[in-house]
């Protein structure tokens, strides 16, 4: 298996819109890595840069220490999955898998072997006669997988393979792409906008925005300590709350003061400097907003609730209080609309971040 | 920065110079019409190669438009499709609305009466008899009859109406309205694009036709232009000005019978154009 | 089954919307069918169609005994022959070049200029053609300038009269056929190309594995379209091309039934019309059965 290596890649099209700007990447060799955003920040022509059907504007891309950005896409041996499959329709499973290996005059009874292989590892054995449009979605889907695997290439690359199968396809397929890259232990680059199927798939997440890349780290880091305002947004369902406020400098350390509630919190002097009053905004998971007190100095906050959603396992309320907030909590039927409710936030579980860059403010 | 191979390289290169030189044969026959059309004897007896014009000599016109029954060969070719191709087009889509829709009783046999007449027909003879028959011949209105409902027209109306979400037609009918009304107020203004589809073929078609005014009418003002034309140039009645207007080279007279006859198609080329632009513009976006 | 009053209404209505339709289609199409009775009657004006007596298939025994109506087969089915073979790729091989250029505007100004020749009938074409093709026009002018000496006969000589029927028909037809496979091509999903590249095709593997299959339907319901004007041979075309010189290749079925038309010999012009229209849909129908059956019952006319 091979690394890929991003340097300073750019894209600006023809209409002198900048597409991605100075991006840098390192994919270990073997590493499911993940580029996640909203639609237009730039990962889908991210990802076609890498496989080589747009030109890149600046930059290099490198696997396994070769640069590839001249090379036509057939000789960076590379393999796509696409959103929508891209089978050929008028070929069956079986030389939608080969046609590659055909393109490159193998031997018929090698490519029978790999085929074969393949078919087994995705279970589909069965219907390698078949013509595209006998088949389901997600059987389709992994016709484009074995076409993929078929070529045994250097690094995976997906499209949003799984955007196009219905809720209950999709959970089954994200569970087949983890055991497939535990089994074949190969370099994959997955492009999605869902953020679940980035937290759970990739041993490092991209997040993309604008073009940009915001935070690269594990699933857990993006999520616990987000380095913008943009990501702590983005990653998590239900969002992340925000506050506006206040930070400042008291004879402990430093005081958040806001509307809503005010709390003491404990940062390092040395990054933010001291007696200075800053605009910050809090960034507090649902699932941190407690029922209950827990240590002495956690904060109150009081609201109204408005709207209850029951997820079975768990509840989120929305609550309004000087503006909407969202709650998860266990899932007791304790709850009924215009009841007023009382949420506790700690020190520990507050995401503060600058009001004006949206960069985050690390107490550690 | 991705290298391109010789191979495509090369493959376009020649790729555009044939295609471009194809181009070039399209358009050259017109205007080397337009160039001997202006040519005065000297010129346009010494034949060959024109590029440009080499002299404006509008003598040839002089003589086309004397002919008396080129301008009411125009006026016939002009009302005949501002007549014709509304009315067309309005029936086409109304034998259409009904074949397309599931309800209606006796579909499939009503579509086959419809498309046997594309398959098979009684030829020249019967047809001539029946105008015979009813007054049509010597009559303009037989060039309205001319391919009125036409059988292949009916068929892109009709699966362009089944395209029509029929959500559409439900919501009417909860609404309240009548057939008539679903069809004139909801699928005829959703159905532009095909319609002005079909407009265009019925008027390429009437502007073009000639051949049912040589052989149904007997009077001579009341055949259409493609008719005059087809006189002048293809029977050699030019020899007939040739004695009036001495002097005048037989080529010039039938190229400028061209010219006359080809400018009012040229006003609808745009037209067509941009109609088909769609299809020009997304079969040239590969990349 | 409860007969659901308001919905026989509606049904019904339809009905009189396709009524207007059904009665001229009726009047101009199937009433002139029933004239086809004149190939089996001595007919004669004063008597009508109904009132002349029936005489079996005495006009297609003189229709087929004579030789000038088999040589009129035999130069239908020679120009149709070589038509659809020389001209039914043209149009095919004309959208996948168009398609391979890059440039837009190149490709819209080919294509918009290629649209010309389908403005214009063959009344226009032919006289135009006939300045272009002459003994001093500039076709004969160009081959001298590449050392032909002689100016060619084209309008006048058997051979090269086809060559040019069959190369302007082509010519005439390529715009607006190049744009019925240009549409098809459009749907094509930019993906498959995608994934082609990746899996290591060429330019010209593209166009062989993934655009032309994608024209196959299309050309297969044009071919089996244009068997129906087989015997046509394009009428409008070679009347206005042809003259005496030529008439041992040129005479086609419509002309000679024109001829027997003017000659008021409606007998045998309805019967040789009649024998037209007959092999037309049996042509028909044997090629939408092969069609059938060699793509396993998917691809067909109807």
């Amino acid at each position: 298996m091979s690394d890929l290596i991003l340097k300073n890649v750019s894209k600006v099209f023809n209409n002198n819109v900048t597409a991605v700007r100075d991006f840098n990447l390192e994919v270990q060799s073997g590493e499911f890595m993940v580029l996640v955003g909203p639609s237009g920040c730039g990962k889908s022509t991210t990802l076609a840069m890498i496989a080589g059907l747009e030109d890149l504007t600046s930059g290099e891309i490198l696997i396994d220490d070769t640069a590839v950005n001249t090379l036509p896409p057939k000789d960076r041996d590379i393999a796509m999955v696409f959103q929508n499959y891209a089978l050929y329709p008028h070929m069956t499973v079986y030389d939608n898998m080969s046609f590659s290996l055909k393109l490159r005059h193998w031997e018929k009874s090698k490519i029978d072997k790999r085929v074969k292989e393949a078919a087994d590892i995705l279970e589909m054995s069965d219907y390698l006669d078949r013509y595209p449009k006998a088949l389901s979605g997600g059987q389709r889907q992994r016709v484009a997988l074995g076409r993929a695997i078929v070529r045994k290439p250097k690094v995976f690359l997906f499209d949003e393979p799984l955007s196009n199968l219905d809720a209950k396809m999709r959970t089954v397929m994200r569970l087949e792409l983890k055991k497939l890259h535990d089994r074949l232990g190969a370099t994959m680059v997955y492009v999605t906008h869902d953020q679940t199927e980035a937290m759970t798939l990739g041993d490092h997440i991209c997040v993309m925005n604008d073009g940009e890349l915001q935070q690269m780290d594990t699933p857990l880091e993006i999520y616990n300590n987000p380095k913008n305002i943009f990501v702590g947004s983005f990653i998590g369902s239900p969002q992340m709350n925000f506050i506006d406020g206040r930070l400042e400098a008291n004879s402990d350390n430093y005081e958040f003061i806001s509307e809503l509630f005010s709390i003491k919190i404990k940062i390092n002097k040395n990054t933010i400097g001291d007696d200075i009053t800053r605009d910050v905004k809090a960034g507090i998971r649902p699932e941190h907003l407690f029922r209950k007190q827990q240590g002495e100095n956690d904060s109150k906050i009081t609201g109204q609730i408005t709207i209850i959603e029951p997820m079975g396992s768990e509840t989120f309320i929305y609550v309004e209080s000087q503006q909407q907030l969202v709650a998860r909590v266990k899932a007791d039927n304790t709850y009924s609309n215009s009841d007023e409710i009382e949420l506790w936030v700690d020190s520990e579980h507050i995401n503060l971040f600058y009001a004006d860059s949206g960069l985050a403010i690390f107490s550690k | 920065m991705i290298k391109e191979s010789f191979g495509s390289r090369l493959f376009d290169a020649v790729n555009i110079s044939l295609l471009l030189m194809l181009s070039f044969t399209m358009f050259y026959p017109f205007l080397y019409c337009l160039v001997l059309s202006l040519s005065s004897e000297a010129y346009a007896s010494q034949g060959g190669f024109f590029l440009y014009p080499r002299s404006f000599d509008l003598t040839a016109y002089k003589a086309v438009f004397s002919k008396p029954h080129l301008l009411s060969g125009m006026m016939n070719s002009i009302m005949r499709v501002l007549i014709s191709v509304p009315i067309s087009v309005l029936l086409t889509a109304l034998c259409a609305y009904p074949l397309s829709r599931k309800e209606t009783p006796y579909r499939k046999t009503l579509f086959l009466f419809v498309l046997f007449t594309m398959l098979f027909s009684g030829g020249m003879v019967p047809v001539y008899l029946l105008y015979n028959n009813i007054g049509l011949l010597d009559n303009r209105l037989v060039y309205l009859v001319q391919g009125l409902i036409a059988a292949f027209n009916v068929i892109l109306v009709r699966n362009y109406f089944q395209n029509i979400p029929e959500s559409m037609h439900q919501a009417a009918m909860i609404d309240g309205a009548s057939e008539w009304y679903i069809f004139f107020r909801i699928y005829l203004p959703l159905s532009k694009p095909i319609l002005v589809t079909i407009a265009m073929f019925q008027t390429i078609f009437h502007w073009n036709a000639w051949f049912d005014a040589m052989i149904y009418m007997t009077s001579d003002k009341k055949v259409v232009l493609q008719a005059f034309l087809q006189r002048i140039v293809i029977q050699q009645e030019w020899q007939q000005l040739r004695d009036i207007y001495v002097g005048l080279p037989p080529e010039s007279i039938k190229a400028a019978t061209v010219i006359i006859t080809v400018v009012p198609i040229l006003f609808v080329f745009p037209f067509v154009l941009r109609h088909f632009s769609k299809g020009i513009m997304l079969g040239g976006l590969k990349e | 089954m409860v007969q659901d009053n308001s919905q026989y209404q509606n049904n019904k209505v339809l009905l009189y919307m396709f009524l207007p339709c059904a009665v001229y289609y009726f009047i101009f199409d199937y009433i002139p069918m029933g004239g086809l009775m004149i190939a089996f009657k001595d007919y004669s004006i004063k008597n009508g169609i109904l009132g002349s007596p029936w005489i079996g298939m005495g006009h297609f025994d003189t229709l087929f005994g004579g030789s000038e109506f088999l040589l009129v087969i035999r130069n239908t089915l020679m120009i149709s022959i070589i038509k659809i073979i020389c001209g039914f790729f043209a149009p095919v091989i004309f959208a996948l070049l168009l398609n391979e250029i890059r440039a837009g505007f190149l490709s819209r100004g080919i294509q918009s200029l290629s649209l010309l020749p389908y403005l214009f009938s063959w009344v226009i074409l032919a006289s135009i053609f006939r300045l272009t093709f002459s003994n001093s026009g500039p076709v004969n002018e160009l081959l001298s300038l590449i050392g032909v000496d002689k100016p060619v006969n084209w309008l006048s000589d058997d051979v090269w009269f086809i060559f040019v029927i069959v190369v302007t028909d082509i010519w005439k037809g390529l715009g607006i056929g190049a744009i019925i496979y240009l549409a098809s091509i459009a749907s094509i999903p930019l993906e498959l190309y995608k994934a082609a590249k990746i899996d290591g095709a060429n330019r010209f593997q593209q166009m062989l594995f993934i655009t032309l299959p994608q024209l196959k339907p299309t050309m297969i319901t044009l071919l089996i379209l244009s068997m129906g004007g087989f015997l046509s041979a394009g009428f409008d075309q070679i009347y206005n091309m042809y003259n005496p010189l030529v008439y041992d290749v040129a005479d086609i079925i419509d002309t000679y039934v024109l001829r027997m038309l003017t000659d008021l010999n409606f007998e045998i012009a309805t019967a040789a019309g009649m024998f037209k229209s007959v092999v037309a849909v049996i042509l028909i129908m044997i090629s939408n059965s092969v069609s059938k059956w060699l793509t396993n019952g998917e691809q067909g006319l109807y």
